[in-house]
């Protein structure tokens, strides 16, 4: 331990520079317009810089929003529009598995022959009555050599 | 002079004469070909087959129906199919399970013009199938070029 040195409650500072403190606190410190002008400037400087920065940065996010605000409509447009096709069968595709085959022919086939075949969709010759003349159109249509013979 | 007349006549006509043999030749013969289909046990309902031939100038006269009640009346085709080299053929019966063929079974006949006497080369793609209920089945479809009328 050594006895010499202060304690912090007993510095105190010099008293001349105490006496120049005063002095500056009460006198008004002249500033040349010139350096007022050029501290305003260079202020105005990098607010507006950092103005166009932020600007910049939301224009940039804006962006990338709105593309994957694209991206996802895009996605349920398409997935309803697929949803939509899938409900959606040609009239011939009675058994609706996509294609026009003789099974669609079959399926109709046995329909009129339980007495269950109502659906006037199945008319396909328009003659008001679902029978075998629209079984044997269906049929036909499936085996057509233009078409490859499936749907 | 008469002589070399009737020489250029004859020089002249030969050419005729030589394309007789290959009129006789497009005349052609008549093939058979047997289409079969086997369910591998399943009782057979509906079938549709694609049937093509790869050989030159060979043409499909006509098509009769199989050797099983349920399959003997001719099958679905498209009428263009005929003097062209392949068919869609298609049939199906309503029946019940015990008047339905369950294993190898001529479903149809293809009778088949050709120019030539080389062997036929037939393709048989088999498009669908099903049992009674109307449920696809695997069938295998082959095909049989009759020998003896």
């Amino acid at each position: 331990m050594n006895n010499n040195v202060p304690r912090d409650e007993e510095l105190e500072a010099p008293p001349r520079l105490i006496e120049a403190l005063r002095q500056a606190s009460s006198e008004r410190i002249f500033v040349p317009p010139a350096i007022d002008r050029a501290i305003l400037k260079a202020a105005e400087r990098q607010f507006s810089h950092s103005g166009r920065g932020r600007a910049r940065r939301v224009w940039w996010w804006t962006r990338l929003a709105t593309a994957l605000a694209l991206v996802v409509a895009l996605a349920l447009v398409t997935s309803q529009w697929q949803r939509v096709a899938k409900g959606r069968f040609a009239r011939e595709d009675v058994n609706h598995d996509g294609q026009i085959d003789i099974l669609d022919a079959f399926a109709l086939a046995r329909q009129v022959k339980q007495g269950s075949a109502h659906d006037k969709r199945l008319d396909l010759n328009g003659d008001g009555i679902i029978d075998e003349r629209d079984v044997a159109t269906i049929a036909a249509h499936a085996v057509k050599l233009e078409r490859g013979g499936r749907s | 002079m008469r002589t070399a007349l009737m020489f250029l006549l004859c020089v002249l006509a030969a050419p005729l004469f030589a394309q007789q043999p290959a009129d006789e030749e497009g005349r052609g013969s008549f093939r058979v070909v047997d289409i079969y289909v086997d369910s591998k046990g399943a009782p057979l309902a509906a079938y549709q087959l694609r049937f093509s031939m790869t050989n030159a100038n060979v043409k499909i006269l006509g098509i009769e129906g199989g050797q099983h009640p349920a399959f003997r009346e001719p099958p679905v085709y498209d009428p263009k199919a005929m003097q062209h080299d392949r068919v869609i053929i298609a049939a199906f019966n309503t029946g019940s399970t015990d008047e339905l063929p369950k294993g190898k079974t001529r479903v149809a006949t293809i009778h088949v013009q050709t120019t030539a006497d080389e062997a036929l080369q037939c393709r048989l793609k088999v498009q669908t199938a099903a049992n009674p209920e109307g449920t696809k089945i695997t069938v295998e479809a082959t095909w049989e070029e009759r020998r003896n009328k």
